[in-house]
């Protein structure tokens, strides 16, 4: 009894960031629970941000082992995007091609919070600053992709990886709370009620199996550091498209992406830990990750709105805003945005087209940002 | 609509390479201002004060991520844009296959 009384006085004298990290892991499983924000991820994230920050080392040691095994040499994220390859239909975007520049127009916020990031940096108004990389990392939370982020920043070996993992993943939950604000300072309720005709053209089974191979060869040709990250997407794709392997396809999306996800959660938990975790530049990571998200949607609604002045046929701009990847949630908030305004528009199908074009997108985006620094 | 498309992709592929070169130029001080110095006196001695005040900045190095960040901006943007173009016609390519009737 009495060493357990020295162990906790002891804790709370000298360690109270201990304390506070437990308070932020039940704070993670809260919103997890409470909220059914990612809960598949915060969840694991907020036990693990406890178990790492206990006083007797015992389990960081063998988080610290699986942590070096997985997410140091990006087997996680890789793996993780194989089940996510499998789960996304490219069959809207590949019926209208040209949805695919809004998802490149909404990577924006990415190259806005880098130069943010820097120039906070360069300005000294906190600490010693960010090194370039340290922003590019960063920045990549505007990806708006969990494997992107852990895997450019892990490439990039920033102390900031916990931060901005928990900021990808939180702010990806609360995208139908960033986003409808943006979209509706940037348009007008006219441009909101554009109506757009889906007539779905028939994607043939070639075009379907085709894609992801020749997509993973034209990327790896042009933007090598990203190969891996399409190549296992577009892999998972091709499992799906093939017409061969459904079982396989199935457990890539369900077994493989839960199981990914579930060790991804409590492993990129050790990057938690009190001494790495409490700064205030964590404030500033997780600050600048809702820059990027506001940069991102902004950038993909100017974009259709910019499209708009040459076109005859008007898109409606809120769609651009589904370019920030977040699949399927952006265009999920895009086709209720939408509804609210006309309850006969119906803008699901363009704004899943476009989603899916971000996510291609984001991993061009990560991998364009470490052939520049890598 | 194609004809657009493709005036705005050379727009913006445009813009992002001039960026990507205007920036490191910018950077490595006064190459841009000669012309300006050649052409009259007052914006001599203002080119010459900015000149000195960019020189003075990256000597230290201060703003040197800013402007490695802009740099990587007009990079970034310009290197989505094309690739998402040579997927785009990719894509327009692959349509043009059928599947065989029943």
């Amino acid at each position: 009894m009495e060493f357990i009384y020295e162990n906790a006085v002891k804790i709370v004298m000298e360690q109270p960031g201990m304390i506070a990290m437990w308070i932020i892991g039940a704070f993670l499983i809260f919103l997890a629970i409470k909220f059914d924000m990612e809960p598949t991820l915060l969840l694991p994230m907020g036990f693990g941000a406890i178990l790492v920050n206990l006083p007797v080392a015992g389990a960081p040691e063998v988080i610290e082992t699986l942590y070096s095994a997985t997410i140091e040499n990006e087997l996680l994220p890789l793996l993780l995007f194989i089940g996510i390859g499998a789960m996304i239909d490219f069959g809207p975007l590949l019926s209208n091609p040209k949805l695919m520049l809004f998802g490149a127009s909404a990577q924006f916020g990415i190259f806005m919070t880098l130069f943010l990031a820097a120039l906070l940096g360069d300005l000294g108004l906190f600490g010693e600053g960010f090194l370039i990389t340290d922003a590019a990392s960063i920045a990549i939370i505007g990806a708006a992709d969990g494997p992107t982020s852990i895997f450019v920043a892990g490439q990039f070996g920033t102390k900031y990886i916990g931060a901005i993992i928990v900021a990808a993943y939180s702010y990806m939950a609360l995208v139908p709370i960033v986003q409808p604000p943006v979209i509706k300072l940037l348009t007008t309720k006219k441009e909101r009620l554009i109506r757009m005709e889906y007539s779905p053209k028939g994607v043939s089974r070639k075009t379907r199996i085709f894609f992801p191979i020749i997509v993973t060869i034209v990327v790896g040709l042009i933007a090598p550091e990203c190969v891996s990250l399409i190549g296992f997407l577009m892999f998972g794709n091709l499992i799906r498209e093939c017409g061969r392997l459904d079982s396989l396809s199935e457990t890539a999306q369900k077994v493989l992406a839960n199981l990914v996800t579930l060790l991804l959660g409590i492993v990129v938990a050790f990057t938690m830990k009190a001494s790495d975790f409490l700064r205030w530049d964590t404030l500033i990571v997780i600050g600048l990750g809702l820059v990027a998200f506001i940069f991102d949607t902004a950038g993909g609604v100017l974009f259709a709105k910019f499209l708009n002045l040459f076109t005859k046929k008007k898109v409606n701009p809120m769609i651009g805003a589904s370019g920030i990847s977040a699949f399927p949630m952006s265009a999920r908030v895009v086709h209720k945005m939408g509804l609210k305004e006309d309850p006969q528009n119906f803008l699901l199908m363009h704004s899943i087209g476009v989603n899916v074009s971000g996510q291609v997108a984001s991993v061009i985006a990560g991998g364009i940002i470490l052939s520049i620094l890598g | 609509m194609k004809k657009i498309i493709s005036a705005l992709f050379i727009a913006i592929l445009t813009l992002s390479l001039l960026s990507s070169f205007a920036v490191p130029a910018f950077a490595e001080g006064s190459e841009a201002e000669v012309s300006v110095n050649e052409s009259s006196e007052v914006v001599d001695e203002v080119s010459e004060t900015v000149s000195e005040e960019v020189s003075e900045e990256n000597e230290d190095g201060k703003y040197a991520n800013t402007i490695r960040s802009l740099e990587i901006m007009g990079f970034g943007m310009f290197g989505i844009f094309l690739v998402t173009a040579i997927i785009v016609c990719v894509m327009y390519l692959l349509t043009l296959f059928k599947d065989k009737k029943a």
